[in-house]
């Protein structure tokens, strides 16, 4: 994982790859989302599978980024994803776009 | 200290003495503590001293060498030699006592500690041993107090004590650290505790874990090397013994934990393999096979009042003793909710709104597949929070229903909705759980949702049993030579043909 911050939009990018699953996200327990960083925008183009364990993890972290004011916005999903998250009708909790360009736009209208 | 030395060496004072007489002195005197000590010849007396000499021992002078004599061609340089001589000897004499006192203690050390190592297994009771080996301790390092003290969470006192130990908590807390440290009477802490020195060695586990530490105090004199080893071999002693606790513990706490999970697993397999109700024209079978022990995913079906039959079907993120008390906790939630009414959007409406709060609380939502049967019209009325994969079988091919909500315990209000078709004879209705269509194969390949519709199309003329144990065998036979990593569950209704 890698992680970039965009002071300017107040986000963090998170960059996943390979599996997202119960084992990426052990090297996730640590991060937590701040106040100062309040959008957090996942770009997981890298990523072709997401578990029960990431969608929990991504629902989580979406009420917890609304307590502080914040959002989170997932981007570049690949197609194995976006079923899995079309599914699971996740797609309609999670703000989800196209592009990392997207993401960042859309976290610039809050 | 030095009357015994000198005493002890009198011969050699003797032999210097007779030298002397010869050269026709009238007497030679040893001067100790303000009296003569011997005299030679010893029916001599010395009223006038003519020369004398200091022995100087350790920088201190501890007597001296008289000699009475009218001659004047007496040497004083000689008696100062012989009187530096004697000295030297009796330093020498002094070093060999010290180091013979000190091999007799690290003697009665290795002893104590060879008991000590015997005795080890022989205690049952932890905190005896440790008050056994302070009293030890105490005793071969003429120290008057010492304690040890433990960190929480090992299963030991807090602090135990042997003689008075006059330190506060907050002041334990101080000088308890993670290095070895000495204190003198000249530092504050000796001070303030009106002590001579004192002592602390930490004791660790396994390299790492800080479990606390020995100390002791008021030793007469100064803590030699030897003190040092001996209290650093003490303390690998009691963390060795510690560590064979800890062992113990843990492994009696684990005998508990496999023994809870196997009543665990007693009662989830029992509300799993309750008979399913048998219902006329159609075929119900349903089966559940966890990653772990107990799982996370359930299943559920019962006959409503009103002759319809409800079919549940669900997933719980996550895997383990978590995922299956929440299971338990939904499967009760929704068997109410069902009971209740028979629509089975509400029914997802209801369970979300009963288990919403916890499920936020916990960060876990669940994949819910609800649908009601109802025999005399063949009607299915089904609703989807979130769940994946149900597979129905119609006019000779498979689709996916889809999920028209979120799962439960993601939004506090679903806004599910129910869907209705009619189940033609041989029509098939299959909830599964993803642990079939995320089964990964030794190419890292998943069963993916398009084997399981082929694999349903193949075969939809077998019944609804045969039907089940091939998905089984099918997904176990893809993931053959990978662990189960989730926990695969299904059921299916079959409209007899």
């Amino acid at each position: 994982m890698n992680r970039r911050l965009d002071p300017a939009y107040k986000t963090e990018i998170l960059y996943l790859e390979g599996r997202f699953d119960v084992h990426s996200l052990i090297q996730l327990r640590t991060w937590q989302p701040n106040a100062t960083m309040p959008h957090i925008i996942l770009e997981l183009s890298q990523v072709n599978f997401v578990d029960s364990a990431a969608l929990a993890w991504m629902v989580r972290l979406n009420k917890n980024v609304s307590n502080i004011q914040g959002s989170l916005t997932i981007c570049g999903l690949q197609q194995p994803v976006q079923i899995i998250l079309e599914l699971t009708r996740l797609d309609r909790v999670l703000s989800l776009t196209e592009t990392l360009d997207q993401a960042l736009a859309k976290v610039g209208e809050y | 200290m030095h009357m015994n030395m000198l005493l002890q060496n009198i011969p050699a004072f003797e032999t210097i003495a007779t030298a002397w007489l010869k050269t026709g002195i009238q007497a030679f005197g040893l001067w100790v503590d303000s009296r003569y000590q011997q005299v030679w010849p010893p029916s001599n007396t010395i009223t006038t001293v003519a020369f004398r000499a200091p022995l100087v021992v350790n920088g201190q002078a501890i007597g001296e060498l008289h000699i009475a004599s009218d001659r004047q061609n007496c040497s004083q340089e000689r008696l100062d030699a012989d009187a530096g001589l004697l000295a030297a000897l009796l330093q020498y004499e002094h070093n060999v006592h010290l180091l013979t006192d000190e091999l007799i203690d690290c003697q009665d050390q290795l002893v104590t500690l060879y008991d000590i190592w015997t005795s080890m297994g022989q205690h049952g009771d932890l905190t005896a041993l440790m008050q056994s080996l302070m009293r030890e301790v105490v005793r071969l390092t003429k120290t008057s107090n010492a304690w040890i003290s433990f960190a929480s969470g090992l299963g030991v006192q807090h602090i135990i004590t042997h003689g008075f130990v006059p330190i506060s908590e907050q002041m334990l807390r101080s000088i308890q650290t993670n290095q070895f440290a000495l204190f003198t009477k000249h530092d504050p802490i000796c001070q303030h505790l009106d002590i001579v020195n004192l002592l602390w060695m930490p004791i660790t586990i396994r390299s790492v874990i800080i479990a606390g530490g020995l100390g002791i105090c008021n030793k007469t004199g100064e803590f030699s090397a030897t003190d040092i080893k001996f209290v650093q071999a003490i303390c690998e002693h009691i963390s060795l013994q510690l560590e064979q606790q800890m062992l113990y513990q843990e492994s009696l706490a684990k005998a508990q934990m496999e023994s809870e999970l196997a009543l665990a697993q007693r009662v989830q397999q029992r509300l799993l393999s309750t008979p399913l109700p048998s219902v006329a024209d159609i075929q119900l079978t349903a089966h559940a096979k966890p990653a772990r022990i107990i799982g996370g995913d359930f299943y559920d079906v019962l006959q409503r009042p009103d002759g319809s039959v409800a079919i549940m079907v669900g997933d719980v993120v996550g895997k383990g003793v978590a995922a299956a008390l929440l299971m338990m906790l939904s499967r009760t939630a929704l068997r109410n909710a069902a009971l209740a009414t028979h629509d089975p959007a509400a029914i997802l409406e209801r369970t979300n709104m009963d288990l919403y709060d916890d499920l936020t609380t916990v960060g876990v939502f669940i994949t819910v597949f609800v649908a009601i049967y109802h025999p005399k019209t063949h009607m299915l009325w089904y609703a989807n929070a979130g769940h994946a994969p149900v597979l129905i079988f119609r006019n000779q091919q498979t689709q996916l229903l889809e999920a028209d909500c979120p799962p439960i315990g993601v939004l506090p209000q679903l806004c599910a909705g129910s869907h209705a078709q009619i189940m033609n004879p041989g029509d098939i209705l299959i909830g599964a759980t993803d642990g079939f269509n995320e089964t990964h194969n030794q190419y890292q390949e998943m069963f993916g949702y398009q084997r399981l519709c082929q694999l349903l199309t193949q075969h939809h003329e077998l019944s609804a049993t045969a039907l089940c144990n091939l998905f089984f065998q099918q997904v176990e036979a893809f993931g053959n030579s990978c662990v189960q990593e989730d926990d695969r569950t299904m059921i299916i209704l079959k409209t007899n043909p």
